[in-house]
Protein backbone atom coordinates (compact mmCIF):
# COMPACT_ATOMS: atom_id res chain seq x y z
CA UNK A 1 0.00 0.00 0.00
CA UNK A 2 1.67 3.55 -0.53
CA UNK A 3 2.01 5.73 1.57
CA UNK A 4 -0.49 9.08 1.32
CA UNK A 5 1.00 12.13 3.40
CA UNK A 6 -1.80 14.32 5.09
CA UNK A 7 -2.15 17.37 3.87
CA UNK A 8 -3.02 20.69 5.06
CA UNK A 9 -4.39 23.24 2.23
CA UNK A 10 -4.06 27.03 3.51
CA UNK A 11 -6.10 28.93 0.71
CA UNK A 12 -4.91 32.65 1.06
CA UNK A 13 -7.84 34.80 1.73
CA UNK A 14 -6.03 37.77 2.17
CA UNK A 15 -8.29 40.62 1.83
CA UNK A 16 -11.62 38.73 0.97
CA UNK A 17 -15.11 39.10 2.72
CA UNK A 18 -15.92 36.53 5.32
CA UNK A 19 -18.96 35.16 2.92
CA UNK A 20 -16.03 34.97 0.34
CA UNK A 21 -14.18 32.98 2.71
CA UNK A 22 -16.76 30.41 3.16
CA UNK A 23 -17.58 30.42 -0.39
CA UNK A 24 -13.94 29.55 -1.48
CA UNK A 25 -13.68 26.66 1.25
CA UNK A 26 -16.78 25.59 -0.09
CA UNK A 27 -15.65 25.77 -3.65
CA UNK A 28 -11.93 24.08 -3.07
CA UNK A 29 -14.02 21.31 -0.25
CA UNK A 30 -16.29 20.60 -3.07
CA UNK A 31 -13.50 19.72 -5.31
CA UNK A 32 -11.46 17.62 -2.55
CA UNK A 33 -11.10 13.76 -4.47
CA UNK A 34 -8.84 12.73 -1.58
CA UNK A 35 -8.60 11.69 2.02
CA UNK A 36 -6.36 13.10 4.71
CA UNK A 37 -7.09 16.29 3.44
CA UNK A 38 -7.97 19.72 5.72
CA UNK A 39 -8.95 22.76 4.71
CA UNK A 40 -8.08 26.22 6.56
CA UNK A 41 -8.40 29.96 5.27
CA UNK A 42 -5.45 31.69 6.36
CA UNK A 43 -4.79 35.61 5.64
CA UNK A 44 -1.59 35.49 3.54
CA UNK A 45 -1.06 39.72 4.64
CA UNK A 46 -0.87 38.59 8.29
CA UNK A 47 1.61 38.91 10.89
CA UNK A 48 4.02 36.35 10.61
CA UNK A 49 3.10 35.05 14.28
CA UNK A 50 -0.49 34.46 12.92
CA UNK A 51 0.88 31.99 10.65
CA UNK A 52 3.51 30.33 13.14
CA UNK A 53 1.03 29.87 15.92
CA UNK A 54 -0.85 27.45 13.07
CA UNK A 55 1.49 25.82 11.85
CA UNK A 56 2.89 24.78 15.29
CA UNK A 57 -0.49 23.18 16.07
CA UNK A 58 -0.81 21.40 12.72
CA UNK A 59 -0.43 17.63 12.95
CA UNK A 60 0.07 17.78 8.53
CA UNK A 61 3.14 16.30 6.84
CA UNK A 62 2.34 19.22 3.71
CA UNK A 63 1.00 22.66 3.96
CA UNK A 64 -0.46 22.99 0.20
CA UNK A 65 -0.57 26.92 -0.12
CA UNK A 66 -3.30 27.90 -2.33
CA UNK A 67 -4.73 30.64 -3.81
CA UNK A 68 -8.50 31.41 -2.84
CA UNK A 69 -9.07 32.22 -6.52
CA UNK A 70 -7.66 29.20 -8.04
CA UNK A 71 -9.56 25.79 -8.17
CA UNK A 72 -8.11 22.67 -7.82
CA UNK A 73 -7.71 20.22 -11.21
CA UNK A 74 -9.90 17.32 -11.12
CA UNK A 75 -8.13 14.45 -9.26
CA UNK A 76 -4.87 17.03 -7.88
CA UNK A 77 -4.91 16.17 -5.07
CA UNK A 78 -4.72 12.23 -5.68
CA UNK A 79 -1.83 13.12 -7.54
CA UNK A 80 -0.18 15.12 -5.43
CA UNK A 81 -0.67 12.57 -2.05
CA UNK A 82 0.60 9.91 -4.84
CA UNK A 83 3.98 12.16 -5.50
CA UNK A 84 4.70 12.99 -1.94
CA UNK A 85 4.29 9.39 -0.93
CA UNK A 86 6.60 8.41 -3.31
CA UNK A 87 9.21 10.33 -2.99
CA UNK A 88 11.46 12.27 -0.73
CA UNK A 89 11.11 16.22 -1.12
CA UNK A 90 10.58 18.83 0.46
CA UNK A 91 8.75 21.34 -1.92
CA UNK A 92 6.37 20.83 -5.06
CA UNK A 93 4.65 22.91 -6.85
CA UNK A 94 2.86 21.76 -10.51
CA UNK A 95 1.24 23.40 -13.64
CA UNK A 96 -1.89 25.04 -14.02
CA UNK A 97 -4.35 26.10 -16.55
CA UNK A 98 -6.17 29.21 -17.50
CA UNK A 99 -10.19 29.27 -17.03
CA UNK A 100 -9.53 28.84 -21.33
CA UNK A 101 -8.23 25.72 -21.23
CA UNK A 102 -4.31 27.03 -22.19
CA UNK A 103 -1.68 25.23 -19.88
CA UNK A 104 1.18 27.01 -17.89
CA UNK A 105 3.84 24.77 -17.94
CA UNK A 106 6.37 25.37 -15.45
CA UNK A 107 9.93 24.86 -15.12
CA UNK A 108 12.05 22.25 -12.92
CA UNK A 109 13.77 24.02 -9.88
CA UNK A 110 15.25 26.72 -10.91
CA UNK A 111 17.14 28.98 -8.14
CA UNK A 112 18.57 31.98 -9.74
CA UNK A 113 14.97 32.22 -11.84
CA UNK A 114 13.43 32.17 -8.32
CA UNK A 115 15.11 35.49 -7.37
CA UNK A 116 13.64 37.54 -10.13
CA UNK A 117 10.01 35.22 -10.87
CA UNK A 118 7.63 33.48 -8.80
CA UNK A 119 7.03 30.57 -11.23
CA UNK A 120 5.77 28.18 -8.11
CA UNK A 121 1.78 28.68 -9.17
CA UNK A 122 -0.97 29.04 -6.96
CA UNK A 123 -0.60 25.51 -6.00
CA UNK A 124 2.95 24.83 -3.74
CA UNK A 125 3.52 22.70 -1.31
CA UNK A 126 6.21 22.70 1.92
CA UNK A 127 6.80 19.87 4.13
CA UNK A 128 5.60 20.76 7.54
CA UNK A 129 9.56 19.70 9.13
CA UNK A 130 11.23 21.44 6.15
CA UNK A 131 9.39 24.99 7.23
CA UNK A 132 9.83 24.55 10.92
CA UNK A 133 13.60 23.58 10.61
CA UNK A 134 13.61 26.70 8.34
CA UNK A 135 12.57 28.89 10.99
CA UNK A 136 8.50 28.96 10.27
CA UNK A 137 7.39 31.94 8.57
CA UNK A 138 9.64 35.12 8.22
CA UNK A 139 9.02 38.61 8.98
CA UNK A 140 8.58 41.12 6.73
CA UNK A 141 6.85 38.76 3.83
CA UNK A 142 3.16 39.88 4.51
CA UNK A 143 1.64 38.83 0.97
CA UNK A 144 4.29 36.81 -0.40
CA UNK A 145 4.82 33.87 2.37
CA UNK A 146 5.08 30.71 -0.21
CA UNK A 147 7.69 32.89 -2.42
CA UNK A 148 9.63 33.70 0.74
CA UNK A 149 9.97 30.08 1.83
CA UNK A 150 10.37 28.63 -1.23
CA UNK A 151 13.27 31.11 -1.76
CA UNK A 152 14.92 30.58 2.07
CA UNK A 153 14.43 26.42 1.13
CA UNK A 154 16.22 26.59 -2.32
CA UNK A 155 19.25 27.81 -0.48
CA UNK A 156 19.48 25.10 1.93
CA UNK A 157 19.30 22.89 -0.93
CA UNK A 158 15.57 21.58 -0.12
CA UNK A 159 14.64 18.89 -2.44
CA UNK A 160 11.76 20.14 -5.28
CA UNK A 161 9.53 18.38 -6.77
CA UNK A 162 7.71 19.72 -10.32
CA UNK A 163 4.66 17.55 -10.26
CA UNK A 164 4.32 17.48 -14.78
CA UNK A 165 0.75 17.69 -14.68
CA UNK A 166 -2.27 20.39 -14.22
CA UNK A 167 -2.78 20.96 -10.04
CA UNK A 168 -5.19 23.88 -10.57
CA UNK A 169 -7.16 26.19 -12.74
CA UNK A 170 -5.93 29.77 -12.26
CA UNK A 171 -9.01 32.07 -11.64
CA UNK A 172 -8.59 34.37 -14.39
CA UNK A 173 -6.13 34.98 -17.35
CA UNK A 174 -3.57 36.35 -14.75
CA UNK A 175 -0.04 36.18 -15.90
CA UNK A 176 1.36 32.58 -15.12
CA UNK A 177 3.82 33.89 -12.45
CA UNK A 178 2.68 35.86 -8.96
CA UNK A 179 3.98 39.71 -8.82
CA UNK A 180 7.27 39.34 -6.98
CA UNK A 181 7.99 41.97 -3.85
CA UNK A 182 11.22 43.57 -4.49
CA UNK A 183 11.98 43.99 -0.92
CA UNK A 184 11.54 39.92 0.16
CA UNK A 185 14.12 39.31 -2.88
CA UNK A 186 16.65 42.06 -1.53
CA UNK A 187 16.44 40.68 1.95
CA UNK A 188 16.87 37.39 0.96
CA UNK A 189 19.98 37.86 -1.47
CA UNK A 190 21.76 39.92 1.33
CA UNK A 191 20.79 37.54 4.02
CA UNK A 192 23.29 35.19 2.44
CA UNK A 193 25.70 37.72 1.57
CA UNK A 194 25.30 38.55 -2.30
CA UNK A 195 25.25 42.16 -3.05
CA UNK A 196 22.18 42.93 -5.06
CA UNK A 197 20.10 45.73 -6.44
CA UNK A 198 16.77 44.81 -7.74
CA UNK A 199 14.86 46.56 -10.50
CA UNK A 200 11.14 46.69 -10.79
CA UNK A 201 10.04 44.67 -13.60
CA UNK A 202 6.17 43.65 -14.91
CA UNK A 203 5.46 40.78 -12.64
CA UNK A 204 9.28 40.15 -12.17
CA UNK A 205 12.01 41.58 -10.77
CA UNK A 206 14.92 42.44 -12.59
CA UNK A 207 18.06 41.64 -10.07
CA UNK A 208 21.45 43.33 -10.43
CA UNK A 209 24.63 41.43 -9.15
CA UNK A 210 27.75 43.48 -8.90
CA UNK A 211 31.08 42.33 -10.09
CA UNK A 212 33.04 41.16 -7.47
CA UNK A 213 36.71 42.48 -8.07
CA UNK A 214 37.55 43.64 -11.59
CA UNK A 215 38.46 40.17 -12.99
CA UNK A 216 40.08 40.48 -16.78
CA UNK A 217 37.54 38.71 -19.43
CA UNK A 218 39.18 37.22 -22.36
CA UNK A 219 36.62 37.45 -25.52
CA UNK A 220 37.83 34.45 -27.93
CA UNK A 221 36.70 35.09 -31.25
CA UNK A 222 37.00 32.89 -33.95
CA UNK A 223 37.54 34.80 -37.99
CA UNK A 224 38.04 34.57 -41.27
CA UNK A 225 37.52 38.14 -41.89
CA UNK A 226 34.68 37.61 -43.94
CA UNK A 227 32.43 40.66 -45.28
CA UNK A 228 28.44 40.91 -45.47
CA UNK A 229 25.81 43.61 -45.44
CA UNK A 230 24.53 44.79 -42.58
CA UNK A 231 21.98 47.04 -42.03
CA UNK A 232 22.01 48.14 -45.52
CA UNK A 233 26.12 48.91 -46.12
CA UNK A 234 28.95 46.78 -46.43
CA UNK A 235 30.67 45.55 -43.31
CA UNK A 236 33.49 43.42 -42.66
CA UNK A 237 31.67 41.67 -39.64
CA UNK A 238 34.86 41.22 -37.18
CA UNK A 239 36.16 44.79 -37.72
CA UNK A 240 32.46 46.05 -37.10
CA UNK A 241 31.53 43.86 -33.94
CA UNK A 242 35.34 44.39 -32.19
CA UNK A 243 35.01 48.20 -32.84
CA UNK A 244 31.51 48.38 -31.05
CA UNK A 245 32.81 46.63 -28.39
CA UNK A 246 35.71 48.11 -27.64
CA UNK A 247 33.82 51.54 -27.67
CA UNK A 248 30.48 50.59 -25.78
CA UNK A 249 31.20 48.10 -23.56
CA UNK A 250 31.15 49.90 -20.25
CA UNK A 251 33.50 46.98 -18.63
CA UNK A 252 36.90 47.80 -19.23
CA UNK A 253 39.28 44.56 -17.85
CA UNK A 254 38.93 42.92 -21.31
CA UNK A 255 41.02 41.41 -23.54
CA UNK A 256 40.47 40.16 -27.11
CA UNK A 257 41.90 37.06 -28.59
CA UNK A 258 41.04 36.68 -32.16
CA UNK A 259 41.77 33.55 -34.02
CA UNK A 260 42.05 34.27 -37.65
CA UNK A 261 42.38 32.23 -40.32
CA UNK A 262 45.22 32.17 -42.76
CA UNK A 263 43.32 33.51 -45.27
CA UNK A 264 41.86 36.35 -43.23
CA UNK A 265 42.58 39.42 -45.65
CA UNK A 266 45.84 41.28 -44.30
CA UNK A 267 43.95 44.70 -43.96
CA UNK A 268 41.68 43.19 -41.78
CA UNK A 269 44.31 42.37 -39.31
CA UNK A 270 45.71 45.64 -40.13
CA UNK A 271 42.29 47.34 -39.02
CA UNK A 272 41.56 44.83 -36.00
CA UNK A 273 45.29 46.12 -34.60
CA UNK A 274 44.21 49.78 -35.02
CA UNK A 275 40.78 49.34 -33.81
CA UNK A 276 41.45 47.22 -30.72
CA UNK A 277 44.95 48.17 -29.42
CA UNK A 278 46.70 47.28 -26.51
CA UNK A 279 43.72 44.55 -25.95
CA UNK A 280 44.55 42.34 -28.78
CA UNK A 281 45.86 39.07 -29.07
CA UNK A 282 46.26 37.90 -32.28
CA UNK A 283 46.12 33.91 -33.14
CA UNK A 284 46.90 32.08 -36.29
CA UNK A 285 45.08 29.28 -37.34
CA UNK A 286 46.31 27.54 -40.35
CA UNK A 287 44.77 24.16 -40.47
CA UNK A 288 41.59 22.77 -41.43
CA UNK A 289 38.02 23.97 -40.39
CA UNK A 290 36.89 23.23 -36.99
CA UNK A 291 35.08 25.40 -35.57
CA UNK A 292 36.17 23.55 -31.91
CA UNK A 293 39.73 23.72 -32.44
CA UNK A 294 39.90 26.92 -33.36
CA UNK A 295 38.35 27.97 -29.97
CA UNK A 296 40.21 25.27 -27.82
CA UNK A 297 43.46 27.26 -29.84
CA UNK A 298 42.10 30.86 -29.04
CA UNK A 299 41.89 29.69 -25.13
CA UNK A 300 44.95 28.65 -24.57
CA UNK A 301 46.02 32.42 -24.77
CA UNK A 302 43.68 33.68 -23.09
CA UNK A 303 44.92 35.49 -19.80
CA UNK A 304 41.62 36.28 -18.48
CA UNK A 305 39.83 34.55 -15.70
CA UNK A 306 36.78 34.20 -17.38
CA UNK A 307 35.72 33.40 -20.87
CA UNK A 308 33.52 34.96 -23.29
CA UNK A 309 32.63 32.42 -26.37
CA UNK A 310 31.98 34.88 -29.34
CA UNK A 311 30.76 34.74 -32.75
CA UNK A 312 32.23 37.65 -35.28
CA UNK A 313 29.18 38.81 -36.12
CA UNK A 314 27.90 40.35 -33.47
CA UNK A 315 26.59 43.69 -32.52
CA UNK A 316 26.32 44.94 -28.86
CA UNK A 317 23.18 45.92 -27.60
CA UNK A 318 23.12 46.38 -24.01
CA UNK A 319 26.73 48.15 -23.33
CA UNK A 320 26.94 46.58 -19.62
CA UNK A 321 26.46 43.12 -21.43
CA UNK A 322 29.83 41.74 -20.09
CA UNK A 323 29.21 42.91 -15.85
CA UNK A 324 25.51 41.53 -16.24
CA UNK A 325 27.10 37.82 -17.33
CA UNK A 326 30.07 38.29 -15.19
CA UNK A 327 27.65 39.07 -12.37
CA UNK A 328 26.01 35.91 -12.74
CA UNK A 329 28.69 33.91 -13.67
CA UNK A 330 30.28 34.62 -10.34
CA UNK A 331 27.20 33.18 -8.67
CA UNK A 332 27.70 29.72 -6.39
CA UNK A 333 27.38 26.54 -9.35
CA UNK A 334 26.79 28.67 -12.18
CA UNK A 335 28.66 27.21 -15.36
CA UNK A 336 27.78 28.80 -18.53
CA UNK A 337 25.73 32.43 -19.10
CA UNK A 338 23.81 33.34 -22.10
CA UNK A 339 22.23 36.21 -23.42
CA UNK A 340 19.62 36.94 -25.93
CA UNK A 341 20.50 37.52 -29.41
CA UNK A 342 18.37 38.84 -32.24
CA UNK A 343 18.62 38.35 -35.94
CA UNK A 344 18.67 41.66 -37.89
CA UNK A 345 15.19 42.14 -38.51
CA UNK A 346 15.05 42.14 -34.55
CA UNK A 347 13.35 38.85 -33.63
CA UNK A 348 14.52 36.63 -31.10
CA UNK A 349 17.95 34.29 -32.65
CA UNK A 350 18.49 32.48 -28.88
CA UNK A 351 16.64 32.27 -25.79
CA UNK A 352 18.58 29.80 -24.33
CA UNK A 353 19.00 26.32 -25.23
CA UNK A 354 16.19 23.63 -25.44
CA UNK A 355 16.68 19.96 -26.03
CA UNK A 356 14.10 17.71 -26.53
CA UNK A 357 13.30 14.67 -28.64
CA UNK A 358 16.49 13.55 -29.35
CA UNK A 359 16.98 17.06 -30.57
CA UNK A 360 18.92 20.47 -29.85
CA UNK A 361 17.36 23.48 -30.67
CA UNK A 362 17.03 27.26 -29.62
CA UNK A 363 14.16 28.86 -27.43
CA UNK A 364 12.14 31.43 -29.03
CA UNK A 365 13.85 31.13 -32.32
CA UNK A 366 11.90 33.55 -34.25
CA UNK A 367 9.79 35.10 -32.09
CA UNK A 368 9.07 38.89 -32.23
CA UNK A 369 10.97 40.47 -29.59
CA UNK A 370 7.80 41.76 -27.77
CA UNK A 371 6.76 38.01 -27.40
CA UNK A 372 6.76 36.03 -24.30
CA UNK A 373 5.63 32.86 -22.99
CA UNK A 374 2.36 32.54 -20.34
CA UNK A 375 4.56 32.62 -17.73
CA UNK A 376 6.55 35.31 -18.83
CA UNK A 377 10.00 33.13 -19.44
CA UNK A 378 11.89 36.03 -21.83
CA UNK A 379 11.70 38.93 -19.22
CA UNK A 380 14.18 36.60 -16.21
CA UNK A 381 17.59 35.24 -15.65
CA UNK A 382 16.53 31.86 -15.75
CA UNK A 383 18.15 28.14 -15.59
CA UNK A 384 18.48 26.04 -19.22
CA UNK A 385 20.08 23.02 -20.38
CA UNK A 386 22.60 24.95 -22.71
CA UNK A 387 23.45 28.58 -24.55
CA UNK A 388 24.48 29.04 -27.49
CA UNK A 389 28.60 29.82 -28.17
CA UNK A 390 27.97 32.63 -30.46
CA UNK A 391 27.85 34.75 -26.41
CA UNK A 392 28.65 32.66 -23.67
CA UNK A 393 30.69 33.40 -20.70
CA UNK A 394 32.58 30.65 -18.77
CA UNK A 395 35.15 30.66 -15.89
CA UNK A 396 38.24 29.50 -17.26
CA UNK A 397 39.17 27.20 -15.26
CA UNK A 398 35.51 25.24 -15.41
CA UNK A 399 36.33 25.31 -19.28
CA UNK A 400 39.42 23.18 -19.02
CA UNK A 401 37.73 21.43 -16.05
CA UNK A 402 35.55 19.93 -18.67
CA UNK A 403 37.89 19.57 -21.39
CA UNK A 404 36.93 22.57 -23.52
CA UNK A 405 35.06 22.23 -26.93
CA UNK A 406 35.17 18.46 -28.29
CA UNK A 407 36.80 18.07 -31.09
CA UNK A 408 34.19 15.32 -32.38
CA UNK A 409 32.07 18.13 -33.02
CA UNK A 410 33.90 20.56 -35.52
CA UNK A 411 30.75 22.39 -37.03
CA UNK A 412 27.69 21.98 -34.98
CA UNK A 413 26.52 20.73 -31.05
CA UNK A 414 29.77 21.74 -30.00
CA UNK A 415 28.14 24.36 -27.49
CA UNK A 416 25.13 21.47 -26.69
CA UNK A 417 28.11 19.62 -25.97
CA UNK A 418 29.66 22.04 -23.50
CA UNK A 419 26.92 23.09 -22.10
CA UNK A 420 25.93 19.12 -21.21
CA UNK A 421 29.38 18.53 -19.92
CA UNK A 422 29.15 21.72 -17.83
CA UNK A 423 25.52 20.94 -16.48
CA UNK A 424 27.39 16.97 -15.85
CA UNK A 425 29.65 18.68 -13.32
CA UNK A 426 26.54 20.18 -11.26
CA UNK A 427 26.93 23.54 -12.23
CA UNK A 428 24.04 25.02 -13.77
CA UNK A 429 23.77 26.77 -17.26
CA UNK A 430 22.04 30.61 -17.02
CA UNK A 431 20.12 32.29 -19.33
CA UNK A 432 19.81 36.63 -19.27
CA UNK A 433 17.73 38.83 -21.34
CA UNK A 434 19.81 41.53 -19.93
CA UNK A 435 22.70 41.09 -22.02
CA UNK A 436 21.60 41.82 -25.56
CA UNK A 437 23.18 41.44 -29.14
CA UNK A 438 22.36 41.42 -32.95
CA UNK A 439 23.85 38.30 -34.18
CA UNK A 440 23.83 38.40 -37.95
CA UNK A 441 23.69 34.76 -38.82
CA UNK A 442 20.98 34.58 -41.86
CA UNK A 443 17.66 33.72 -40.16
CA UNK A 444 17.27 31.17 -42.92
CA UNK A 445 20.71 29.34 -42.69
CA UNK A 446 19.91 25.38 -42.34
CA UNK A 447 23.06 24.50 -40.67
CA UNK A 448 25.04 21.69 -42.58
CA UNK A 449 24.59 18.78 -39.85
CA UNK A 450 26.65 15.64 -40.59
CA UNK A 451 24.59 12.90 -39.49
CA UNK A 452 27.97 11.40 -37.62
CA UNK A 453 27.94 14.61 -35.41
CA UNK A 454 24.23 13.95 -34.25
CA UNK A 455 24.96 10.41 -33.42
CA UNK A 456 27.99 11.58 -31.33
CA UNK A 457 25.85 13.67 -29.50
CA UNK A 458 23.29 11.23 -28.48
CA UNK A 459 25.77 8.52 -27.77
CA UNK A 460 26.95 10.81 -25.01
CA UNK A 461 24.22 12.84 -24.19
CA UNK A 462 20.57 10.79 -25.29
CA UNK A 463 19.01 10.62 -22.26
CA UNK A 464 19.37 14.65 -21.42
CA UNK A 465 18.06 15.33 -25.15
CA UNK A 466 14.52 13.46 -24.40
CA UNK A 467 12.87 16.45 -22.38
CA UNK A 468 13.62 19.48 -21.07
CA UNK A 469 13.25 20.20 -17.30
CA UNK A 470 13.14 23.94 -17.90
CA UNK A 471 11.28 24.68 -20.86
CA UNK A 472 8.43 21.88 -20.83
CA UNK A 473 6.71 21.14 -23.85
CA UNK B 1 78.91 6.64 -7.46
CA UNK B 2 78.72 10.78 -7.42
CA UNK B 3 77.60 12.52 -4.17
CA UNK B 4 73.90 14.70 -4.18
CA UNK B 5 74.82 18.28 -3.95
CA UNK B 6 72.98 20.97 -1.80
CA UNK B 7 72.34 23.30 -4.50
CA UNK B 8 70.30 22.69 -7.55
CA UNK B 9 72.72 21.81 -10.67
CA UNK B 10 73.26 24.31 -13.62
CA UNK B 11 73.40 23.57 -17.28
CA UNK B 12 71.91 24.36 -20.94
CA UNK B 13 68.56 23.18 -19.57
CA UNK B 14 65.85 21.75 -22.59
CA UNK B 15 63.18 23.58 -22.93
CA UNK B 16 60.12 23.03 -25.32
CA UNK B 17 59.10 25.81 -28.26
CA UNK B 18 56.03 27.85 -27.77
CA UNK B 19 54.38 25.52 -30.37
CA UNK B 20 54.90 22.38 -28.79
CA UNK B 21 53.63 23.94 -25.59
CA UNK B 22 50.78 24.98 -26.94
CA UNK B 23 50.19 21.37 -28.92
CA UNK B 24 50.69 20.11 -25.20
CA UNK B 25 47.70 22.16 -24.16
CA UNK B 26 45.64 21.36 -26.40
CA UNK B 27 46.12 17.54 -26.34
CA UNK B 28 45.60 18.10 -22.52
CA UNK B 29 42.39 19.26 -23.41
CA UNK B 30 41.90 16.78 -25.80
CA UNK B 31 42.15 14.14 -23.31
CA UNK B 32 40.07 15.57 -20.38
CA UNK B 33 37.14 15.66 -23.40
CA UNK B 34 37.80 12.27 -24.46
CA UNK B 35 37.59 11.21 -20.63
CA UNK B 36 34.60 13.33 -19.85
CA UNK B 37 32.92 11.82 -23.02
CA UNK B 38 33.04 8.32 -22.06
CA UNK B 39 32.15 9.30 -18.75
CA UNK B 40 28.67 10.63 -20.23
CA UNK B 41 28.60 7.87 -21.73
CA UNK B 42 29.04 5.50 -19.36
CA UNK B 43 26.21 7.42 -17.51
CA UNK B 44 23.50 6.80 -20.24
CA UNK B 45 23.69 3.27 -18.93
CA UNK B 46 22.52 3.98 -15.36
CA UNK B 47 20.51 7.36 -16.54
CA UNK B 48 17.31 5.50 -15.12
CA UNK B 49 18.96 4.95 -11.69
CA UNK B 50 20.42 8.49 -11.67
CA UNK B 51 16.98 10.26 -12.59
CA UNK B 52 15.25 13.01 -9.75
CA UNK B 53 11.94 12.82 -8.79
CA UNK B 54 11.07 15.47 -10.83
CA UNK B 55 12.65 13.80 -14.09
CA UNK B 56 11.08 10.58 -13.12
CA UNK B 57 7.19 11.77 -12.81
CA UNK B 58 8.25 13.11 -16.45
CA UNK B 59 9.49 10.18 -18.13
CA UNK B 60 6.74 8.41 -16.82
CA UNK B 61 4.05 10.55 -18.09
CA UNK B 62 5.94 10.90 -21.58
CA UNK B 63 5.67 6.91 -21.45
CA UNK B 64 2.42 7.39 -21.06
CA UNK B 65 1.30 9.75 -23.83
CA UNK B 66 3.72 7.75 -26.06
CA UNK B 67 1.24 4.39 -24.98
CA UNK B 68 -1.71 6.07 -25.45
CA UNK B 69 -0.95 7.83 -29.45
CA UNK B 70 -2.31 6.66 -32.02
CA UNK B 71 0.90 5.22 -33.93
CA UNK B 72 1.66 3.29 -30.48
CA UNK B 73 -1.88 2.10 -30.49
CA UNK B 74 -1.92 0.67 -34.43
CA UNK B 75 1.63 -0.50 -33.63
CA UNK B 76 -0.07 -2.75 -31.04
CA UNK B 77 -2.80 -3.58 -33.12
CA UNK B 78 -0.35 -4.38 -36.40
CA UNK B 79 1.68 -6.25 -34.59
CA UNK B 80 -0.60 -8.08 -32.85
CA UNK B 81 -1.05 -11.24 -34.60
CA UNK B 82 3.20 -11.66 -34.50
CA UNK B 83 3.04 -11.00 -30.88
CA UNK B 84 0.49 -13.70 -30.68
CA UNK B 85 1.96 -16.54 -32.85
CA UNK B 86 5.03 -15.79 -30.74
CA UNK B 87 3.89 -16.11 -27.44
CA UNK B 88 2.52 -19.33 -28.50
CA UNK B 89 5.20 -20.97 -30.13
CA UNK B 90 7.23 -19.61 -26.60
CA UNK B 91 4.28 -21.42 -24.72
CA UNK B 92 5.39 -24.72 -26.84
CA UNK B 93 8.61 -24.96 -26.64
CA UNK B 94 8.71 -24.98 -22.76
CA UNK B 95 6.33 -27.55 -22.55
Amino acid sequence: MTYAPILELWVDCAGMLPEEVESALARLGQQCDAADVTFVAVDGAAEPSELNELLARSTADWLVWIDASASLAPGALTLIQAALGRFDVDVFYGHSSHPDGVIVRRPSASPIRLRSQDYLGPVRGFRTTAIREAGGFAPDASGSYPFELALRLSQVGARTLRIPEVLSIQGEPSPGSVAVDRGVVSRYLDGIGIENSIEPGDGSVRVRYPVVGEPLVSLVIPTRGSSAVIHGRPSVLVVDAVRGIVERSTYRAFELVIVADDATPQDVIDELILVAGDRLRLVRWSEAFNFSAKMNRGTLFARGEYLVLLNDDVELISPDWIETMLGLAQQRDVGLVGTLLYFEDGTVQHGGHLYSASWAGHIALGWEASCDDRIGSMRVDREVSGVTAACAMIRTDTFWEVGGFSLDFAGNYNDVDLSLKVAATGRRNIWTPHARLIHFESKTRVPSVLPAELETLRARWGTRLLSDPYWPE
Amino acid sequence: MTDSRDGAWTGPEAELDARQRMLALEHQLELVDRVTSLEAQLAQLTAGASLTPSEQLSAEQQLLALRESLPWRVGRIVTLPVRVVGRVFRRGTRK
